[in-house]
């Protein structure tokens, strides 16, 4: 997503609110000073206690949730409440609405945003895709919290592709090749981000 | 219609306090973790005061180069211009208010900010014994790794806190010199 007219001297930054950016300086500074690798990977599953940085998003998700204005009637089923974090949510925190949403119709979901603004500002190429996760940890937290808001436990863990899913086809035509990779991903927009969420309970 | 456009103003509005709701989810989560150590104090006073004051600096020389582009705001002639853009122009930007400025010294080099409220504090839960002061420091992190690189070297100091019972929270912010650019000898 690019925004239109940029006038600004700061390249790519799109149409980022002020105050926004302040949040998203404070983040950065937070995923450098709290992010901990992942101890033992091999213990991944719904018991391992969230980082630090997960919580955190948690009580800010948990606040927004709160917060947000939001029609209680309209929420007729899970499909709605997952509709609001995508748009009322998602615009509050980054100021765009997330560009897609899928779903099993069994409790699991799939949230894209092809140009997830907390990743936007890191230099492109395949070198973010390790360093991704840690700035996505937050932003899990935060769904989860909104989630545990509106009366769901969940989980949400989240991916990086440089390319969307249905793009995989043109990648093996150009050749799948690091060298052949990292043009490609050049030539795309910024990260698409896969949050996929699990509803739990109510 | 009206209704869409209402939800556009409330979302407006929440983002423009997502800076301070992080914030403040950041030290009651640090608060919570440290609740049952012994020595909690010293422990939060490292991560807030030693560790992550210095994130306000790093959060501080970013932010003076997005202020720069969006705020077409010329160079300061004096420290009276400075104060007078970073509380009617920089606040008000930021974190949407907008502080006054008393208490200048003879010598035209400290001044105050005043602030109603902390803007900081809305959000957060603090264990009684501790500090507010160390938990706002982050402003003050900030305002001095800006004006650093516009050439300035000031000291920000909290003075006054509403969260500790005074009236108001009054930011002294103090000139200390003026940073010359250090170019490489044999570059212009």
């Amino acid at each position: 997503m690019r925004a239109g007219g940029a006038r600004w001297s700061l390249p790519a930054r799109g149409s980022r609110m002020a105050d926004a950016v302040l949040f998203e300086f404070l983040h950065t500074e937070m995923v450098a000073e709290l992010w901990t690798p992942d101890p033992d990977p091999g213990s991944g599953g719904p018991e391992m206690s969230p980082s630090v940085l997960e919580s955190v998003g948690f009580r800010v998700g948990q606040a927004l949730g709160e917060r947000l204005p939001r029609d209680i009637p309209a929420f007729r089923e899970e499909l709605d409440v997952l509709k609001f974090l995508c748009k009322d949510l998602w615009v509050a925190v980054f100021q765009k609405q997330m560009d897609g949403l899928r779903t099993n119709h069994q409790g699991t979901y799939v949230l894209q945003d092809n140009s997830f603004p907390l990743l936007v500002p890191m230099a492109s190429g395949l070198q973010y895709l390790e360093e991704a996760p840690k700035f996505l940890a937050f932003t899990c937290g935060l769904l989860c919290g909104a989630l545990h808001t509106l009366g769901f436990q969940s989980l949400v863990t989240a991916s990086v592709a440089a390319l969307p899913a249905w793009d995989m086809i043109d990648m093996f035509q150009v050749g799948f090749t690091r060298g052949g990779l990292q043009r490609w991903a050049r030539t795309c927009s910024p990260p698409w981000v896969l949050l996929g969420c699990r509803l739990l309970s109510r | 219609m009206s209704r869409q456009a209402n939800r556009g103003t409330e979302s407006k509005k929440m983002s423009s306090e997502l800076f301070t709701l992080t914030y403040g989810a950041l030290v009651t989560q640090l608060c919570k973790d440290y609740e049952n150590d012994e020595d909690v104090n010293k422990q939060l006073d490292k991560i807030l005061f030693s560790n992550f004051l210095p994130r306000g600096y790093n959060i501080g020389v970013r932010l003076i180069e997005d202020f720069l582009a969006r705020s077409n705001v010329g160079r300061c002639h004096d420290f009276r211009e400075t104060a007078d853009v970073i509380a009617k122009v920089a606040f008000k930007m930021y974190l949407g208010i907008t502080p006054s400025i008393t208490n200048w010294s003879p010598a035209g080099d400290e001044f105050s900010l005043i602030l109603e409220n902390n803007p900081l504090v809305d959000f957060v839960e603090l264990p009684d014994n501790h500090s507010s002061l160390i938990y706002s420091n982050l402003l003050c992190g900030v305002l001095r790794g800006a004006l650093e690189m516009v050439q300035m070297a000031v000291e920000a100091k909290f003075v006054q806190d509403t969260l500790k019972g005074d009236g108001v929270t009054e930011i002294r912010m103090r000139f200390i010199r003026r940073i010359e650019d250090n170019l490489p000898a044999g570059e212009e």
